[in-house]
């Protein structure tokens, strides 16, 4: 019972798993190829399930908070479930096609959604009055980096100096791109490794440990 | 003890103050067009030039994963290549693999002239599957396995234009439009582009667009359009001005305004530092 309580069952199937999908790219033959697929397949409509999983546990979570009348947060969980479960009536009595469902989705969520993410230009501009200052070197390459940046994405100064376009395009495609490209091969490197740690059943952070 | 009074000059502050101008930048712009010109950058002009260069008769793949908060900046430039595809004489499949984007592509779609364009022959909306990375891998080996009906639910055998779709390779080209970090253009260069040599064009945010560079760079990322500047300037391109081109007034004036700001406080932050 203790080997079936304890965590080597989910890192048995971790490992088979990744050497599935090892194996499917380096020897595609039919048996590993239809193997690799269903595994596919279920990580799918695992990730399908953990969809619902998340509503319910937020359910959970904001039924609690109204239990427990949690102070300033339990009447924004009140209307947190309300508007989790109008959606889920709606799209599954009515469908997400119809009128209902869009409107509240494009009234409510969708301008909600997106009056919150241009908040960000308020904190922009009071951030570019404090803190961008120029204290050391570094951050005069920044700020003077930053306001060709910007210049080069305002289209009345590209087109009163295309100049502005060209400094901002070089920075952009030289300097930038090249530090990306360091991370991106860092963090290849990394996942590599990762993986390896994975296959000899050493990666255990899956397995919350 | 009196409770003091909160004055007017107790509120105005340079936070209020920034805070108001920057709404004022945006907001009176938008209101009062101005006509600043916008010139069109070498990214938006290459994307629109491999639209236009498609083989007549390919099916385009379009996939959308912007989110609800980012379709204020990337409507724009989605609608608008969307609307040059259905210009051209070429087959779209549209696809999602974020929750939020299967209605704000049909919102897009209900925006564009489709022209003669017929749902099931020219076009198809498959939906959203679930998955990310994982999802975008197993359409890429089986588009019927991915999505056994569409976005409407009709099966995929009553589509005409499924008929000749087994996998990525049946794709002579895929745009993304994309904003959130779940999925996005690494996924698609791992699973589509780089074993089905798929070409690959990216919508991306301006915030995003410095992260896809070396992509752009070594060739893997054909073409890139970036923000609503990207949109608008894609507008122009196509001749069908929309919410882009609004809004390139608002985007100089308060694009200006921060720099100038950035000055100002550098002025502010030197003389102070040199006082007594």
């Amino acid at each position: 019972m203790s080997f079936i309580k304890s965590k080597t069952i989910p890192l048995v199937i971790t490992v088979i798993v990744a050497i599935f999908m090892l194996l499917e790219y380096y020897f595609p033959v039919p048996g590993i190829k239809s193997t690799a697929k269903t595994i596919r397949d279920w990580a799918v409509i695992i990730a399908a399930f953990a969809l619902g999983l998340g509503a319910a546990n937020l359910l959970r979570i904001h039924s609690l908070n109204i239990q427990r009348r949690t102070t300033g947060i339990w009447p924004f969980s009140i209307w947190l479930i309300f508007m989790l479960l109008l959606f889920f009536v709606v799209g599954v009595t009515l469908s997400i096609e119809h009128t209902a469902y869009k409107w509240i989705y494009q009234n409510g969520y969708l301008v909600l959604y997106a009056s919150v993410f241009s908040l960000i230009s308020f904190y922009v501009i009071t951030s570019f009055y404090r803190a961008m200052s120029i204290r050391s070197i570094e951050t005069s390459i920044l700020i003077v980096c930053a306001i060709f940046a910007m210049l080069k994405n305002t289209p009345a100064a590209v087109a009163f100096w295309p100049g502005f376009e060209t400094i901002g395009t070089w920075l952009l495609d030289v300097p930038n791109a090249s530090v990306h490209r360091a991370a991106i091969l860092t963090a290849a490197i990394g996942s590599i490794a990762l993986s390896i740690r994975v296959l000899m059943g050493r990666e255990r952070a899956q397995l919350a440990e | 003890m009196t409770k003091k009074e909160t004055t007017l000059k107790d509120w105005i502050n340079v936070t209020v103050i920034l805070q108001i101008l920057i709404c004022l930048a945006v907001a009176i712009p938008i209101a009062v067009p101005i006509g600043l010109p916008v010139p069109i950058t070498e990214y938006t002009r290459n994307v629109y030039n491999i639209v236009e260069s498609i083989e007549p008769g390919s099916v385009v793949l379009f996939t959308n994963e912007v989110s609800a908060g980012g379709w204020g900046e990337m409507a724009s430039p989605t609608t608008a290549v969307m609307q040059h595809l259905f210009k051209r004489p070429v087959k779209i499949v549209f696809v999602e693999f974020f929750e939020d984007s299967p209605i704000l592509t049909e919102m897009a779609l209900d925006k564009i002239d489709k022209g003669d364009k017929v749902y099931g022959v020219d076009y198809v909306h498959l939906g959203f599957v679930p998955g990310y990375g994982t999802a975008v891998a197993m359409f890429a080996k089986s588009v019927w396995t991915a999505f056994p009906v569409d976005y409407h639910g009709t099966p995929l055998e009553e589509l005409p234009l499924m008929a000749d779709i087994e996998d990525a390779s049946d794709f002579e080209i895929q745009i993304e439009a994309q904003t959130v970090p779940a999925v996005g253009p690494v996924d698609m260069l791992q699973h589509i582009h780089s074993p089905y040599e798929v070409p690959f064009v990216v919508i991306a945010t301006a915030v995003a667009a410095p992260g896809h560079m070396a992509y752009v760079e070594s060739g893997d990322i054909s073409g890139i359009t970036i923000g609503v500047k990207g949109g608008a300037e894609y507008e122009i391109l196509i001749k069908r001005l929309g919410a882009g081109a609004a809004t390139m007034d608002a985007m100089s004036i308060s694009h200006l305004l921060l720099i100038i700001v950035l000055i100002v406080g550098n002025i502010i932050y030197f003389t102070k530092r040199r006082g007594p």
